[in-house]
């Protein structure tokens, strides 16, 4: 008999990294299903259209630096369906196809692929989506309409200013809770259902797929600033409610921040991520040119992301280090 | 830090070698290490300004006419300076230089193209290739390669701004040197600082990877070549012939030298290569002087 | 330290039919080899003390030990010397060898040593060197470790039956037949080192507890509820210093003592699903690897044989191995679990799994990018080699196998690369 040898340790917990990536998928289901309630058949088809073109642009690129098309760990799929859900109801369907094309093409493979990109490909995607087209990415159609949106072209669809872009705008409307929750108003296909989201977060916290130290920190301090300097005069859980609520700001603390290749790996460096991130996308909020800043907020961040990491393990082990000589 | 004046002193080699030397100093920063592409210098006009073809090759008539005397000037008296005064001569000298071409490009060129490059222009006086290649290159070697290295990091900088000029030029506005080419759809974000760093590494990218294709089909050559000089060399060794066999080994030898330093696929057949890796390059010039001061630190 | 989670892993337990089986003897034994010298090791080399060909009894010394205070190897077999080789063990290193053919393997049977009153450290760590004892839980010599913790560096002893990997249970068979003299073995090494106290730490699930703490008048089994690697040995203040050995020695010490019996044989598990009947066997020291498997029976042909644990043992190829002190468990698998590895995706699960509070994918990733300047500050030096983290791995990575290479380069390859301490 011949025997084989291996490193130790010899048996694995068993999961996969495909498994994170899954939990992800799964989760953007009923994100898609509660929108098509709204809208009817066409964010699902936005959504596979962006899947779509993320998967074919990852087995294009491993295929022309000679790997095996790692489209089986999923991660192209992930963020092809989070440009999806990003994207208006009403978005004609070249627009999730430029944003994941430019995701991965861009963001994604030049850097050496899964597990090696230093931006967050959806949110890059995102930007320069949110950059070039400004005009048709911030056009929501109204909910309330009885018809389904036509499949095909949706040019003539009446559209309605988001809650992000009043409150940009200085309008001062405010929502009641059980609007905002089963998100009966305008805003991109999968960040309007507060519920849903919060479902979803929770899901995605137990399998520990997304760590709750990001998205919680980044929530507080969303928070905090939208009670320290609010938009909408009245009290300020309105305040803290529409600006939690608006633009897709739940989202990206679900979904974009808590992306586990960009995100750092302790946990003191992810809740100053969060936090960080949260200071950002509420000034963005403020003084920026859109209504809604968050995927820059994001690329900004995961830029700081490796030197957050780094700086917060040697403020944790500051004793340690000055034990072996690494003296501050 | 004193220069090594032997490197400027005439050297005894043949005419030939010098030309072939100071090919390899052009294609250096012309093609192999591209001052924009490799090197990562002088990249602020590129993607501030670089979105019309006009001026983009304004822009390089600008560098070259700026860049040409100022290398030429500080390799004749660049290492009479104290390493103080320098930056200031080139940078004043440049600035000086710059003066005149802006107003030629005013009075001469274009109004309109004065005002669209209204800040870039004078600021190419502290831009970083001046810095490296006058300040640093042009220092510590002789006049001819000087002049011939500015010149190659002038058309460098320019092929590069030119392709990302025009591209951004076709994807903003739909035109070519202001005319109209009749693309239906435009992107006008294109002209956005973004679409030129993306642009650029692209454009890296495609560098290095004609290099390595290069590198390896010379490689493929260069092999089966001194694998039919090996054949040569067991039929000629069954004649006591000792001087023929010497002389085949010495080009056996070069062959394969010249397979090692035809790696970026320069297509040349004689050592000329190697004397243009060793240059004083300020990167060298700073390392040697941070060793220096580690080491006086540590001592 | 960590806020929301626990640090370690929980690993399968696996044991059983290992562990409901009684302990079963090594019947036939054809041939032994015992390291007389270990490469490295000043300690612990040896003198032949015998000529080859000369016979040998069970527990005579066939190794002098070259220090003042070394441990004797001591033959576990009656029958011959054959010979002196030099060999190359997994766990040991390059070491040199006495080969003995073996004719009679048991024992016989132990005589009590006359004595009064309460036995004095000395006369106990004498009887640990006579009786060569070395601890299965690092393959120390017994004798070596309690001397070195007379000097007040711990306060409290814990005898380690926890079993915490998987498939292991020679421990739990060990307590199961002799957990009273292992209590006295307890308190004969509390007296032997100068601590303070000391107790059995088990990690059993409840009925079996119940079940060996009725056989125990008046302590408790401390039961360890931490995942794996365990921190915890006892209810105590954190600055508490816990010194650990292994259950086999203290019962072994406590033989020595009274019995003035020489450690020659131990249990080990023998488990895996390549294996007929898994169970814990007792084998002599330096047995091979395939004479104890052959006892136990193949039921079909292993892909892989592991001396050692499960998570922490050595994937062997070369069944004439010897089963030597410091094993406990030899595994034949028929596949590994384990998937090619993939690219890291930054998922954060070793380091919260690393209870040393390291970054194992950082120090992982800068060895492989060859970024050796930033390598030690994040202190390698500082893992042990538990394997929680390449455990956890979804991507299936050796994550502990580059910390430990790390460690072992710590002097070497960051020699000439600057003074940046800017990690």
């Amino acid at each position: 008999m011949t025997l084989k040898t291996g490193n130790a340790p010899h048996l694995r917990q068993g999961e996969r990294s495909g498994m994170l990536s899954l939990d992800v998928l799964i989760v953007m289901i009923p994100l898609c299903i509660f929108s098509s309630f709204y809208y009817g058949l066409r964010p699902v088809l936005l959504v596979l259209t962006g899947i779509g073109t993320a998967l074919i642009c990852e087995t294009v690129c491993c295929l022309m630096m000679k790997r095996r098309p790692g489209i089986l760990d999923g991660t192209a799929a992930v963020t092809g369906g989070l440009v999806g859900l990003l994207m208006p109801p009403a978005a004609p369907y070249w627009m999730p196809v430029v944003a994941a094309a430019f995701a991965i093409l861009v963001a994604k493979m030049p850097f050496g692929g899964t597990g090696r990109n230093l931006f967050n490909p959806a949110a890059a995607g995102i930007a320069v989506v949110t950059l070039c087209f400004s005009g048709l990415f911030f056009l929501y159609p109204d909910p309330g309409l009885s018809a389904p949106l036509p499949l095909n072209t949706a040019a003539g669809v009446i559209t309605e200013a988001s809650p992000a872009a009043q409150l940009a705008g200085g309008g001062q409307t405010i929502y009641m809770w059980s609007t905002l929750l089963l998100g009966d108003f305008p805003g991109p296909i999968g960040a309007t259902a507060v519920a849903v989201l919060a479902a979803c977060a929770l899901y995605l916290f137990t399998r520990r797929t997304a760590s709750p130290l990001i998205t919680v920190s980044f929530l507080l301090v969303c928070a905090a600033s939208a009670v320290l300097f609010p938009r909408v005069s009245g009290v300020w859980q309105d305040s803290v409610m529409l600006e939690l609520c608006s633009g897709y700001l739940l989202f990206c603390g679900v979904f974009l921040l808590t992306d586990p290749v960009t995100a750092p790996r302790h946990w003191l460096g992810r809740i100053v991520y969060g936090a960080l991130a949260g200071v950002l996308v509420m000034a963005l909020r403020y003084s920026g040119r859109f209504e809604e800043g968050a995927c820059f907020a994001v690329l900004l961040v995961n830029a700081f992301s490796p030197l957050i990491d780094r700086f917060c393990w040697k403020l944790v082990n500051v004793r340690r280090l000055r034990r072996e000589g690494w003296g501050q | 830090m004193k220069t090594d004046r032997h490197t400027k002193t005439k050297s005894a080699k043949s005419g030939t070698h010098q030309f072939w030397k100071l090919t390899g100093i052009f294609m250096d920063t012309f093609l192999l290490r591209n001052i924009v592409l490799v090197q990562a210098i002088g990249l602020c006009p590129i993607i501030a300004v670089g979105v019309n073809l006009q001026y983009g090759v304004v822009l390089t008539l600008c560098t070259a006419a700026v860049l040409l005397p100022c290398s030429l000037c500080m390799s004749f008296f660049g290492d009479r300076l104290p390493d103080w005064l320098r930056a200031p001569t080139y940078t004043v000298g440049a600035s000086v230089l710059l003066i005149g071409a802006a107003a030629i490009v005013d009075r001469c060129i274009s109004n309109e193209v004065y005002a669209a490059l209204y800040l870039f222009l004078p600021l190419m006086a502290v831009n970083t290739i001046f810095t490296y290649r006058a300040g640093g290159f042009s220092v510590s070697n002789r006049p001819a390669a000087a002049l011939v290295d500015a010149l190659g990091s002038s058309l460098g900088f320019g092929i590069v701004i030119c392709v990302v000029s025009a591209l951004r030029e076709l994807a903003s506005f739909g035109t070519l040197w202001n005319i109209p080419v009749g693309l239906r759809w435009t992107l006008p974000e294109a002209a956005l600082p973004y679409a030129a760093f993306i642009i650029l590494g692209f454009m890296a990218a495609f560098l290095q990877w004609v290099k390595s294709v290069a590198g390896r089909m010379s490689a493929r050559r260069d092999s089966r070549v001194t694998s039919h000089k090996a054949a040569a060399l067991a039929a000629e060794a069954d004649k006591a012939d000792i001087a023929a066999e010497s002389e085949e080994a010495e080009a056996v030898g070069l062959t394969a030298e010249t397979e090692l330093s035809t790696e970026e696929g320069l297509p040349v057949e004689n050592d000329a290569p190697a004397p243009a890796r060793v240059e004083s390059f300020p990167f060298s010039q700073l390392s040697d002087d941070a060793l220096e001061q580690k080491g006086g630190s540590e001592a | 330290m960590s806020i929301f989670t626990k640090r370690g892993v929980r690993l399968p337990l696996m044991k059983e039919p290992a562990a409901s089986r009684p302990v079963a003897e090594m019947e036939t034994v054809s041939r032994v080899t015992l390291p007389l010298s270990v490469a490295g090791d000043s300690s612990r080399s040896c003198r032949q003390a015998l000529g080859i060909y000369s016979s040998v009894i069970r527990g005579q010394v066939i190794g002098l030990p070259e220090d003042e205070g070394g441990t004797p190897v001591l033959s576990s077999v009656t029958g011959v010397l054959a010979g002196i080789q030099p060999l190359t063990h997994p766990l040991y290193g390059e070491t040199t060898c006495a080969v003995l053919d073996c004719m009679v393997a048991a024992a016989a049977e132990p005589v009590l040593r006359p004595h009064k009153g309460e036995w004095k450290p000395e006369e106990i760590l004498g009887a640990a060197r006579t009786a060569g004892i070395i601890d299965e839980l690092d393959g120390l010599p017994l004798h070596a470790k309690l001397r070195a913790w007379q000097d007040g560096s711990c306060n409290f002893l814990v005898v380690d039956a926890a079993e915490q990997e998987p498939y292991a249970s020679s421990g739990w068979a060990v307590l199961n037949e002799s957990i009273e003299q292992v209590q006295e073995g307890v308190a004969l090494a509390v007296t032997a080192a100068g601590v303070a106290g000391g107790h059995i730490a088990v990690k059993l699930p409840a009925a079996r507890r119940k079940e060996l703490a009725k056989r125990l008048h008046n302590s408790q089994l401390f039961q360890v509820r931490s995942r794996y690697p365990a921190r915890q040995y006892c209810h105590a203040a954190s600055d508490v210093v816990v010194c650990r050995i292994g259950v086999q020695a203290c019962l072994a010490l406590y033989r020595a003592v009274v019995y003035g019996e020489p450690q020659c044989d131990c249990v080990i598990t023998v488990a895996g699903d390549a294996v007929a009947t898994p169970q814990n066997i007792r084998v002599p020291f330096g047995v091979s690897v395939k004479q104890v498997l052959h006892a136990c029976g193949l039921s079909s042909d292993p892909g892989y044989v592991i001396l050692g644990d499960a998570v922490t043992g050595v994937a062997i190829q070369d069944l004439e191995i010897p089963v030597l002190p410091g094993v406990t468990c030899v595994l034949a698998l028929t596949e590994r679990k384990v998937s090619a590895p993939r690219p890291c995706i930054g998922c954060g699960r070793c380091a919260q799994a690393c209870h040393a509070g390291l970054l194992p994918s950082e120090i992982a990733g800068r060895l492989e990018n060859m970024h050796y300047e930033r390598l030690s500050t994040l202190l390698p030096t500082e893992c042990d080699g538990c394997g929680a983290c390449s455990y956890v791995c979804p991507a299936g990575r050796d994550v502990t196998t580059r910390v430990l290479e790390a460690q072992e380069n710590a002097g070497t390859i960051f020699l000439n690369w600057g003074d940046d301490d800017d990690a």
